[in-house]
């Protein structure tokens, strides 16, 4: 009873300081949220009447959003994965080399500092029909290839994105495995453990957090492919890489935030079911682990 | 004490409406430049103010104005008297505060060239309804002349004046096309520049003998304020550097400086604004003013009790600069830029609803802004005009964001308007907009050079691909004395290659959305008038491969007459704008057999929904719809057929009659030695009368009949996917390669129809 009043005033100090935020992340995340299903539901006329689900009935009938939808989920399951297993060797090959990798690491976190614009023009010289990838292909005697036109676009979207996002994935792995104690190696060394047998009993457990951390982060960062894209093909470019954020931006600047937004919320319910599963499916892959 | 404090609060109620009724009554647009010109047969070119009087100087009119009057009153004088060859001009009237003066340029004219021969300042003796010029002081001229290429030689253009202490300041362009600020003493003539100013745009008199100058620095995009002490020659700044604001657009046009209430004026946005103390940030509307072109006039000039004035070529504008004054009821109207129609409905609407005020803003809106505006049920605009084939146009007309027009007047000439012209301006059967501006150009065939040719005119190419196939086989059969040519003189090879493909990708895009058909580019026949376009041999065809260095020069052929331009790439055809006699549009077709189209441009004015104040807007709007000019009308149904003669070119035929009959005078009494020349003088004005008299329609009788025989073809350029699809400019970069060579056609065809298509796709 006597901690009442402090209790009290404590409480009222925690929330006057949380106050700040919270309007914050009222105004910027919460109202903006639900106003955006809000012009999902109305058919942004004059009257702005509400239709209901019409307008997501429209879009799941319209092709490119479904080409677009099919298209970022593509690319998804490309990049992510490739990203999230180049990003375990190589953090398994640098943890190894400590200290004396320090320089090599520091340096594959560049491309992810760089500004992408610029990186993207270097990019367009080196894919370029007459650009240094199409002179190696000739002089080992193959046709060039158009690389930034058609289909060919995707291999150095996919390329980029790996480039510029496989060295946080390897600095969030380096700093998981440094953290393993290293006897628990030795035990196993002693035991006969072969390297394999390490990764999977040893390794792979302790660091399943960081790894599921990855895969997500670099699934969501797939998602949002879109600037090299855009940089490159413009707003519309071949159909084998035209996403659903090229969709959506087509949509905003013809001002239907209807379609944005619609679409917009359909795919968050795609991803929210997505990783739901995904989480459901590490969850279990780390208790058969542990 | 209650009672007199009711009493109290009623006379000083009474005395606010009558004083606000007062000030808002000084308000007036007068002095129009169409009443002058009717009435007088003269034309407002500048004023100045002294004492409580407006003067207004025309050709051969002074007008007095004082506050409280409808209209201006004239005064008339005599031009002094101009040798031979002489040409005055009255340039600009000023005064010095207790006098009035004339600057007044004399042009000589010999058979080479024309120049100026004097400037003078003439004084003006006022007696009662008539002027006197006195004894003229002539002023230095040595550095205010400019050659603008033609060898003549001219006054430099002067855009404000204005004199303190004896002292004439004009801001001028001078012979180096720069602006600057020229300083005469109007007693002596001399003047000089003032230096150290970069890029002065405003002049206007301060206090103690300052004049206040406005400069804008392109490199930081600021405006700064100077102060110039006329009897020191001293320049210092009045205030910090103004940066330039994008969105209202200022640039302090029409300043006027009032010593009595220390407040600066200038025009923004289609208001009047004042400023204390140079404090900009607190700067207030005190009137409403609206321009067509505000950096024309002359504005800058206050008479007693704050009384703004601004002069325009439409009109003469006074405002009350009371705040209070301000009517509370405004309507907003923007992206005007509609010419004449525009600010005549502005005059007529503001003298039958003097306590409204119509503000129209020509400061651009983007489509985004406007859209989402109108998604937020922005109320701050009530009219847009928007052309017809922008994006904005079709957000807006998709979305229903027009207000449903229920003015009889406007619904029943809207049902009397083509059909075609109604597709766009009504939705849902519902009336929503009416035209404002309304233009056609295709390209074009002289009929007569075909004749020349041997070409009946059912013989002439029907289709693009007919006209294209035959161009090598015309280019042999030309005549060899020049009087058939092609092509205009002035295009080159390369110039007619870029304006054949356009035109034929804009007779395509105009077929496919006239015949309701999906847009396609991927298309064989399109291919192939391309690729016909594409790989003909211009130099074959008597095309040069760049322009003279001189410059074009129109040519007549080898026997005298008018040469024959076969093919013109772009031509007026609607009403009004078939501005060029000798050609009739060509309506070729781009598929043969499916017709051809007449391309019509609109801009539509229409009535915010969410506006406060939609039925007095639809006024507005009929108004505007009744000040429609005849380049308007004409085009919207064939309702009126009357020919129409150019008002100018017959007072241009007037006065060329009026200078025969002085010839012929002067012939009745010449020396036998001056009389073969003032024969070969009276033969050659009768000649340019009786050209000027067939060539004087403003729509002539042949374009109506013209028109009214294929109005059946008529067709509204709406929005279109490629323009829309074209956001990043990669269309446009492929079209170029193509011109250059450096991609195939199809494959820029396939890759446009990619394009198109997915947008299409999409769905709106």
């Amino acid at each position: 009873m006597r901690n009442k009043p402090r209790r009290m005033r404590r409480n009222r100090s925690l929330w006057l300081f949380l106050l700040p935020p919270s309007v914050g992340l009222l105004i910027f995340y919460v109202v903006p949220f639900f106003a955006g299903i809000y012009y999902s539901l109305t058919d942004g006329s004059y009257t702005n009447a509400f239709v209901g689900l019409k307008n997501y009935a429209e879009i799941w009938h319209n092709e490119m959003f479904l080409l677009g939808l099919r298209n970022t989920m593509e690319l998804s399951l490309i990049c992510a994965p490739l990203v999230w297993v180049l990003a375990f060797v190589i953090a398994v090959l640098l943890n190894r080399l400590r200290p004396s990798g320090a320089l090599l690491r520091n340096s594959i976190l560049l491309p992810y500092l760089m500004p992408a614009s610029a990186m993207l023009l270097v990019w367009l010289l080196f894919f370029d029909y007459g650009g240094t990838l199409n002179r190696i292909i000739h002089l080992l005697g193959m046709e060039r290839v158009a690389w930034l036109s058609g289909a060919a676009l995707r291999f150095p979207v996919v390329l980029l994105f790996v480039w510029k996002n496989l060295g946080f994935a390897v600095i969030l792995f380096l700093s998981a495995l440094q953290a393993v104690p290293e006897p628990l190696y030795e035990y196993a060394r002693l035991e006969g453990a072969s390297l394999a047998r390490q990764a999977v009993s040893i390794t792979l457990p302790l660091i399943s957090p960081t790894a599921m951390l990855v895969i997500i982060v670099e699934w969501i960062s797939a998602f949002k492919i879109f600037r090299e894209v855009y940089f490159i093909g413009g707003a519309y470019p071949d159909e084998a890489v035209y996403t659903l954020q090229n969709y959506m931006n087509n949509m905003y600047n013809r001002l239907n935030y209807q379609n944005v937004t619609s679409a917009a919320y359909s795919f968050a319910m795609i991803v929210f079911v997505l990783f739901g599963i995904l989480f459901a499916m590490l969850g279990r892959a780390q208790r058969k682990l542990n | 004490m209650k009672r007199n404090k009711w009493l109290l609060s009623l006379i000083i109620a009474l005395a606010a409406l009558i004083s606000g009724s007062a000030l808002a009554a000084g308000s007036v647009n007068i002095a129009s430049n169409e009443y002058i010109s009717e009435t007088y047969s003269d034309y407002i070119t500048r004023g100045c103010v002294l004492g409580d009087t407006l003067y207004l100087s025309g050709r051969s009119h002074l007008f007095t104005y004082h506050i409280g009057e409808d209209e201006v009153a004239a005064l008339d004088y005599e031009e002094p008297e101009a040798e031979e060859d002489e040409f005055r001009d009255f340039v600009q009237l000023f005064s010095d505060g207790e006098s009035l003066y004339m600057l007044s340029s004399i042009m000589y004219s010999d058979e080479e060239s024309y120049f100026l021969d004097r400037l003078e300042i003439l004084p003006i003796e006022l007696d009662g309804q008539s002027a006197r010029f006195g004894e003229p002081v002539e002023a230095d001229v040595s550095e205010l002349t400019v050659d603008y290429g033609d060898d003549n030689e001219y006054l430099v253009q002067i855009n404000d004046a204005c004199c303190v202490n004896g002292t004439l300041l004009m801001s001028v362009y001078d012979s180096s096309y720069q602006p600057a600020v020229y300083a005469m003493d109007i007693e002596s003539g001399d003047g000089y520049y003032i230096d150290d100013l970069e890029q002065p745009m405003g002049i206007t008199p301060y206090e103690d003998g300052q004049v206040l100058i406005s400069t804008y620095d392109y490199s930081d995009r600021t405006f700064t304020f100077y102060l110039y002490d006329v009897e020191e020659e001293e320049l210092s700044p009045a205030r910090e550097p103004i940066a330039f604001d994008e969105d209202k657009f200022e640039y302090f046009g029409g300043m006027a400086y009032s010593a009595e209430s220390g407040r600066l004026f200038y025009l923004s946005g289609g208001y009047l604004m004042a400023m204390k103390d140079f404090d900009y940030e607190n700067a207030e509307p005190v009137a409403e003013l609206s321009l067509l072109y505000s950096g024309e006039g002359q504005g800058g000039l206050l008479l007693p009790g704050d009384y703004y004035v601004y002069i325009s070529h439409e009109s003469t504008y006074i405002r009350s600069t009371d705040p209070e004054a301000l009517p509370d009821v405004r309507l907003i109207v923007q992206n005007n830029g509609m010419g004449d129609s525009v600010m005549n409905a502005y005059n007529d609407f503001f003298s039958a609803h003097p306590d409204v005020a119509v503000v129209l803003n020509s400061n651009y809106i983007s489509p985004e802004s406007m859209v989402e505006g109108m998604m937020n049920r922005d109320d701050s605009v009530d009219i847009y005009m928007l052309s017809v084939s922008s994006e904005s146009y079709e957000a807006v007309f998709n979305r229903g964001f027009m207000a449903e027009l229920t003015s009889e007047t406007l619904t029943s000439a809207i049902r009397e308007m083509y059909p075609a012209i109604q597709e766009v301006l009504m939705r849902d059967g519902k009336a929503v907009g009416i035209p404002v501006s309304v233009y056609s150009w295709m390209p074009g065939f002289d009929y007569e050079g075909w004749e020349k040719l041997g070409y009946a005119r059912e013989d002439v190419p029907k289709s693009w691909k007919e006209f294209l196939e035959m161009l090598p086989e015309l280019a042999k059969g030309l005549p060899e004395d020049g009087s058939v040519i092609l092509f205009p003189e002035y295009e080159t090879q390369e110039a007619a290659r870029m304006e054949m493909i356009d035109a034929i990708m804009e007779a395509w895009r105009m077929h496919l959305s006239a015949t309701g058909q999906e847009p396609r580019y991927d298309d064989p026949q399109f291919a192939e008038l391309l690729n016909l376009a594409m790989t003909m041999d211009y130099g074959a065809l008597g095309l040069p491969e760049g322009n003279d260095e001189e410059g074009y020069v129109y040519s007549v052929s080898a026997s005298g007459d008018r040469i024959h331009e076969l093919f013109t790439f772009s031509t007026g055809c609607s009403l009004g704008n078939f501005y060029n006699t000798y050609v009739e549009p060509a309506l070729l077709e781009v598929v043969p057999g499916e017709g051809a189209e007449i391309p019509l441009s609109i801009t539509v004015a229409f009535v915010n929904p969410f506006s406060k104040h939609v039925d007095l807007a639809q006024e507005f709007l009929e108004t505007l719809l009744g000040d429609l000019d005849d380049q308007v009308t004409y085009n919207l149904s064939d309702k009126r057929n009357e020919p129409v003669r150019s008002p100018y070119m017959l007072e241009y035929i007037e006065e060329t009659k009026e200078t025969l009959e002085d010839v012929k005078a002067q012939l009745e009494t010449a020396d036998p030695v001056d009389v073969p020349s003032l024969e070969e003088n009276i033969q050659s004005l009768e000649q340019s009368i009786a050209d000027m008299e067939e060539n004087s329609w403003s729509i002539s009788p042949e374009s109506i009949e013209w028109f009214r025989a294929h109005d059946d073809l008529l067709a509204v350029q709406r929005c279109d996917y490629i323009n829309a699809a074209d956001d990043d400019g990669e269309i446009s970069d492929m079209a170029q390669q193509m011109l250059d060579g450096r991609m195939k056609v199809e494959d820029f065809l396939k890759e446009l129809d990619r394009r198109v298509r997915m947008r299409a796709m999409e769905g709106n």
